[in-house]
């Protein structure tokens, strides 16, 4: 499959993906709540919060 | 003592600001829905970023509370989505065969008045599916078959979501009553008589505004011997069943009283007009609707046989949460979300609806080859964009439970109004419905604030709490979480705000009713 055709591939299935990620990274979020771990707490946030402009952008 | 004015001011003055930034997320998804027609998706997603700033800015959120309350929004969201995406795939799978033009033929033949049919699938059959199953399930069943009457998708949408809204309490076998039950700690006997009579009165209103979404005050004027009759025949029967101990069965054996009832009218001279129908179908009637008889039997075993339901609810996903506090002091006691009930869930009991309807219409012979390839793919279309808003809104709704914003809200409407304030008690159980989607949260989150403020009022705390469950109830009409599930199953996916539209004037002035009569009432 060429590049251009696995972006045409992504597109097609970017609300799928952010769909997906909106339910599992809360998951994450609660690990890393439950065992004190701020920076992965952070981290999980900045993701959250991408998956909520992508789909600003595109839902 | 200028001094302590002044100070009062400022208080004042500083409770106003906050107010206006927690009303922020709501004001933005409802302008973005409404004036800017952006799909629910990308509005809660912007709701969600609205909360997130305001509630790390100005209410005291913290890494830790926003992901205990993104875990809390994600498994709430997993319970109204194993309702959505099964009631999705029930309804492919009958409409895969063709049955739902076959439902539109047979009830043209059976009456071919347009308000009878109205009010049969947009009030009292969307009223019984939420006597028994609940959480979008009436809008999402009720839509496709108005469409395929061939009623305007915006219309077949805003009826049954209009129209199912009264039933909502004491609906899903009285999920929501229980709720408000459990949090202010008083019983059937002191809630149920007021909540019933708040709820029979919008059983009528309903009625009334879905048959004016569709044709105006001159199709209201049609069919008011209908809507008095059915009217009659469900608030009553929800009133006795409620006030005798049922309540459990209230919803459900109300529309089921008023299905009989339109029945009977529907013989009545004015509205006794048979047509030939004008679509042609391949299928008969009883075939056509065997799918939703398959779903009312499986529902009602699983929800009222007692051994069958322990059974089905044997495995059950929860999870702990610890005390929060944010930094400004709003305290989210610790404890297990509702938790999940894989098996016996609403959801699991559409599955096995769908299944066994799959398998039914299979050995009859009403697929063609490919078919079950087809409903899974038109199940995900239109699943994936609707559960993208709900996930969403789901989210920026936890986060302002989470800081209080919802109980600021709530406060300030309270605080504000003083002795007007039972006129918006209906009001703030509307709120919220709508920021939730759900009666029963709507009754957990704002139950004990009203009883609080009624008694410190000196009010009656049952008249109180049925504006508030009333108010709740007429929520399921303008939450867009509802209406996202409508639309996904008539192609208006993406286009809901005509929906919104149409649905929130109904909204506003049903509740604005419940208002000025919830102020006779503790007048009087």
């Amino acid at each position: 499959m060429s590049v251009k055709n696995l972006i045409k591939e992504i597109q097609k299935r970017v609300k799928g993906i952010l769909l997906l990620a909106m339910l599992v990274i809360p998951f994450f979020l609660y690990k890393a709540a439950g065992s004190g771990s701020t920076g992965a707490v952070y981290f999980f946030l900045v993701l959250m919060t991408g998956s909520m402009l992508a789909a600003m952008r595109s839902a | 003592m200028r001094d302590c004015l002044e100070s009062d001011e400022i208080m004042t003055d500083l409770f106003l600001v906050k107010w206006i930034f927690a009303l922020s997320p709501i004001a933005v998804v409802l302008v973005l829905m409404i004036w800017f027609n952006w799909s629910g998706g990308r509005a809660g997603a912007a709701g969600w970023m609205t909360a997130l700033v305001v509630s790390v800015l100005f209410f005291g959120a913290h890494p830790r509370l926003l992901a205990y309350s993104q875990m809390r929004g994600a498994l709430l969201s997993l319970n109204v989505l194993y309702i959505i995406w099964m009631a999705l795939l029930l309804y492919n799978v009958v409409n895969e065969t063709g049955a739902i033009a076959a439902i539109g033929a047979g009830i043209q033949r059976f009456s071919g008045d347009k308000t009878i049919q109205l009010l049969i699938f947009g009030w009292i059959f969307s009223s019984f599916l939420q006597g028994v199953a609940g959480y979008g399930v009436p809008i999402a069943v009720a839509a496709p078959l108005l469409a395929g009457l061939g009623f305007s998708p915006v219309v077949a949408v805003a009826v049954p979501a209009v129209g199912h809204c009264w039933s909502v309490t004491f609906g899903s076998m009285g999920a929501s009553f229980q709720a408000m039950m459990a949090v202010t700690g008083l019983g059937a006997d002191v809630l149920a008589p007021w909540s019933a009579v708040f709820l029979g009165l919008a059983a009528y209103l309903c009625g009334l505004f879905s048959v004016h979404v569709y044709g105006g005050w001159k199709m209201v004027r049609h069919s008011l011997p209908a809507l008095l009759l059915v009217g009659t025949a469900m608030a009553g029967v929800q009133y006795f069943l409620a006030t005798s101990g049922m309540w459990t069965l209230g919803g459900f054996g109300a529309s089921l009283a008023g299905l009989i009832a339109c029945l009977a009218v529907a013989r009545l001279k004015m509205y006794n007009r048979t047509e030939t129908p004008d679509i042609p179908s391949r299928m008969g009637l009883g075939w056509a609707l065997s799918a939703y008889l398959i779903l009312i039997v499986i529902v009602s075993a699983g929800v009222m046989l007692p051994a069958l339901k322990g059974f089905l609810g044997q495995v059950k996903l929860s999870l702990p949460f610890p005390e929060i506090t944010s930094r400004t002091g709003w305290v989210v006691p610790a404890g297990n979300d509702s938790g999940i009930n894989v098996f016996g869930h609403g959801g699991a009991l559409l599955a096995y609806a769908s299944v066994v309807s799959y398998l039914v219409y299979r050995a009859r012979g009403f697929y063609a080859p490919g078919a079950l390839k087809q409903i899974l793919a038109k199940t995900v279309k239109s699943g994936v964009p609707t559960s993208l808003g709900i996930v969403s809104m789901v989210g920026f709704a936890l986060i302002m439970d989470h800081c209080g914003m919802i109980y600021l809200l709530a406060e300030g409407i309270s605080r504000a109004f003083g002795s007007a304030y039972p006129f918006f008690a209906p009001w703030i159980g509307l709120l919220g419905a709508f920021m939730t989607g759900s009666n029963t949260n709507s009754n957990v989150v704002f139950g004990v604030l009203q009883q609080q403020t009624a008694e410190l009022a000196g009010l009656s705390a049952a008249v109180v709490l049925a504006a508030q469950t009333t108010g709740g109830a007429l929520g399921s009409m303008i939450a867009p979480a509802k209406i996202l599930v409508g639309c996904s199953t008539v192609g208006l996916s993406g286009r809901e705000g005509p929906v919104l539209q149409a649905t929130l004037k109904y909204g506003l002035i049903i509740t604005a009713f419940f208002g000025v009569f919830t102020m006779a009432v503790v007048l009087i």
